[in-house]
C-alpha cells in the first residue's frame, strides 16, 4: 500500500521536471496564438532536442550520405534555401518545389506547399523517401543509426534505452524543429514597445496591413491557408499543388500560404522560387498576377502601389528579419557532437 | 462469505463460462477461396484475370473489441495489429482469460484519427513501411505479385490501399460472429482488380476505396 503513493509522487515529479524542462526549450513568444503541436505526445527534454538537431544535420539521411535537411534548410537563411529556386536532391536530381524557411512549426498545422503533411513528427518522411532528394527509406537510415557509434548513445539518452525506431527518430526530429522560434526581429520588438519604427517603416506597416494582412496575418504573417495568388502555370514544371493532396478541381494551383518572417533571407519566392527579389514580388501583387475564376478573393480587387509605397513596403518586410534567429548557436551545427571539442 | 457458498458460486461460474467459454485467441490467415497463401510466392487462377502470382500480403486490424449482445466487452488495447503473411507468430489476436462474446467487431485498416496522431509506435511505427511519406497517412493493406495481364515492368502488380479523408476514407468496419480462425479471402479482390488497366494503385482515392470495400467483405470467421 504504501509504495503506491512513493511511485505516484515520482511520477508526478518526472513530469513536473519535463514540463519544466519543456518550457525552457519552448517558450512561445507574447502575443502568439495557441500551439496546434502535440507537444503532450512528444514533452521536450534537452536531450531529444540534440538528438533532434543531429539528425537534422546529419547527411545520413539520404541513400548515398551526401545530403542533410541542413541542405536545403540552411539555418543562415533562417532555414530556407537561399539562391535555389527548387530542392536539391542526391545525384544532382532537382526537386519540385522550393524549399521553404522553418520556424514557428509547432503553429503550424500542415506542412509542405501543398499541406500533404499533416503533422510536424511524420514531415522528415518525405523528404528522406522523395526521389529527387534524399531517395532513401526510414528503415535504411534506421539501421544506419543502429550501426553508428554515436546514436544508441544519443537514443539512450534522450529515450531511456538504446532502442531506434522510427518513432523515436521522428519524434526527436520534431522536437528540434519546435525549439525554432523566431519572433526577435525589428517588427515584434517595436510590437512590444522597445523600438519606434522609422515613419517608412509605419508607412509600410500602414500598406501591409490595408493590403497583405488577410492573408499573411500577425503575428505569424500567414493564416496557414491555400490560395491562388495568381501565378501563370509553368508550363515546363507542371504542378497542380493542393489539387494532388485533395483531388479536389477547386484546389488546383492553390498553394499555401508562406509566412513572410524572415523574407529578406529566404529568396527566391514562390513555390517554385520563380522571384529572385521582393521587388519582382511586389510587382507582381500590383500588377502581374494572372486573373482567372480561382483566384483567390483577397486578390480579386487590384493593389496599386506607388513607386515610393512599394519602397516602403519592401522596408516594413525587412523589419521582419530575425537576426538573433539566424545566427543562433543553439540551432546551429553540432559541431561539438559530431567533431568532439568547441 | 460463508465459505460453501462461495464454492458454490465458483463452481456455478465455472458451470456457466464452460458453456460460453470461447477462444482466447483468434489466428489469422490469408486465403484465396480454398487456397491458402503462405509466405512464399502462392498461384492463384482466377475467371476474370488469369494465373496471378501473390508475393506480399499486409494489412492492419484496427480497433478489435468483442461483443456480447451488442454491448462491448472487451477493447483491445493495441490500437492497431499489423498482420503480414510472412509473419505468421504475428498473425494472431489474443484476448484475456474467461471472456464470453458472441462477435468480433474490427476496422480494416485505420481510422481518421490514428492518420492524424503523428508518429506512433509498435505496429505503427512508420518504420514498418505502411505509411505514405509524400502524403501523410497509414496504408490499409497493401498486396503485391505479378500477372501477365499487368504491362509493367515484371509484370508486377501493386495495390497500396489506404486513404482516411473524405470522400476517399477507405478504412471499413467489421463485424463477424466468434470463432478461431479468422480468414481474409482474396478470391473477390483478385477477381475485382483491373490489372491491365491499373497494374498499381499507390494514392487515396475511388479505387481504393473500391477494393477497400472488397476486402472489408471478404473476411470470414471460422469455428
Amino acid at each position: 500500500m504504501k509504495r503506491i503513493p512513493i511511485v505516484l509522487l515520482v511520477a508526478v515529479f518526472c513530469s513536473l521536471l519535463a514540463w519544466n524542462s519543456s518550457q525552457e526549450l519552448f517558450k512561445p513568444p507574447p502575443g502568439f496564438p495557441p500551439v496546434v503541436y502535440s507537444f503532450e505526445t512528444n514533452p521536450l527534454t534537452e536531450a531529444k532536442v540534440q538528438l533532434g538537431r543531429a539528425l537534422f544535420y546529419d547527411p545520413l539521411l539520404s541513400r548515398d550520405s551526401t545530403i542533410s535537411c541542413e541542405s536545403c534548410h540552411s539555418p543562415y537563411s533562417a532555414f530556407a534555401h537561399t539562391d535555389h529556386a527548387r530542392s536539391h536532391g542526391i545525384e544532382n536530381r532537382i526537386g519540385l518545389r522550393n524549399a521553404p524557411a522553418l520556424f514557428n512549426l509547432a503553429w503550424q498545422p500542415e506542412f509542405m506547399w501543398d499541406g500533404a503533411i499533416n503533422h510536424l513528427d511524420v514531415q522528415a518522411l518525405a523528404p528522406i523517401a522523395q526521389h529527387d532528394e534524399m531517395d532513401n527509406t526510414l528503415d535504411a537510415v534506421l539501421l544506419r543509426l543502429r550501426r553508428s557509434r554515436l546514436y544508441p548513445e544519443l537514443f539512450r539518452t534522450a529515450w531511456g534505452d538504446t532502442a531506434i525506431t522510427g518513432q523515436r527518430f521522428l519524434k526527436a526530429i520534431a522536437a528540434f524543429m519546435t525549439t525554432l522560434v523566431s519572433a526577435e526581429a525589428r517588427y515584434d520588438k517595436m510590437r512590444r514597445g522597445e523600438l519606434a519604427f522609422t515613419p517608412q517603416e509605419e508607412n509600410g506597416y500602414r500598406l501591409f496591413r490595408q493590403h497583405c494582412n488577410a492573408c499573411h496575418r500577425e503575428p505569424l504573417f500567414t493564416n496557414y491557408a491555400f490560395a491562388n495568388n495568381g501565378l501563370p502555370p509553368d508550363t515546363l514544371v507542371p504542378d497542380a499543388g493542393r489539387y494532388r493532396v485533395t483531388r479536389v478541381s477547386a484546389d488546383s494551383l492553390q498553394f499555401k500560404v508562406p509566412s513572410l518572417r524572415n523574407v529578406e533571407y529566404s529568396y527566391p519566392y514562390m513555390h517554385d522560387g520563380r522571384f529572385r527579389t521582393l521587388t519582382e514580388v511586389i510587382r507582381h501583387y500590383t500588377g502581374g498576377l494572372q486573373a482567372g475564376p480561382r483566384l483567390s478573393a483577397e486578390l480579386r480587387k487590384p493593389i496599386t502601389l506607388s513607386p515610393e509605397e512599394k519602397v516602403d513596403l519592401q522596408a516594413f518586410l525587412l523589419t521582419l528579419s530575425d537576426s538573433a534567429f539566424v545566427f543562433n548557436r543553439a540551432h546551429a551545427f553540432p559541431r561539438e557532437l559530431f567533431f568532439g571539442g568547441k | 462469505m460463508i465459505p460453501g457458498l462461495r464454492s458454490v458460486v465458483l463452481v456455478l461460474i465455472a458451470g456457466l463460462s464452460c458453456v460460453r467459454l470461447q477462444a482466447q485467441s483468434i489466428r489469422i490467415t490469408v486465403r484465396a477461396g480454398d487456397k491458402e497463401l503462405l509466405s512464399d510466392s502462392t498461384e492463384v487462377n482466377t475467371r476474370v484475370n488469369g494465373h496471378i502470382t501473390i508475393r506480399s500480403v499486409r494489412f492492419y486490424l484496427s480497433d478489435v473489441r468483442l461483443v456480447r449482445s451488442g454491448a462491448v466487452v472487451w477493447r483491445d488495447s493495441q490500437p492497431a495489429h499489423l498482420i503480414d503473411l510472412r509473419d505468421p507468430a504475428h498473425a494472431v489476436l489474443s484476448f484475456p482469460e474467461g471472456l464470453s462474446y458472441d462477435s468480433l467487431y474490427f476496422r480494416f485498416g485505420t481510422d481518421s484519427l490514428l492518420n492524424v496522431s503523428g508518429a506512433l509506435g509498435g505496429d505503427l511505427d512508420p518504420a514498418h513501411g505502411m505509411y505514405w511519406a509524400w502524403n501523410s497517412g497509414y496504408i490499409h493493406c497493401k498486396i503485391e505479385g505479378a500477372t501477365e495481364r499487368s504491362n509493367a515492368p515484371h509484370h508486377a502488380i501493386e495495390y497500396h490501399l489506404g486513404g482516411y479523408l473524405p470522400p476517399h476514407a477507405s478504412s471499413r468496419e467489421v463485424r463477424l460472429p466468434a470463432g478461431n480462425e479468422l480468414v481474409l479471402d482474396l478470391a473477390e479482390f483478385l477477381e475485382a482488380i483491373k490489372p491491365a488497366e491499373q497494374p498499381a494503385v499507390n494514392t487515396p482515392g475511388l479505387e481504393a476505396v473500391r477494393l477497400c470495400e472488397v476486402l472489408a467483405r471478404s473476411f470470414r470467421m471460422l469455428p
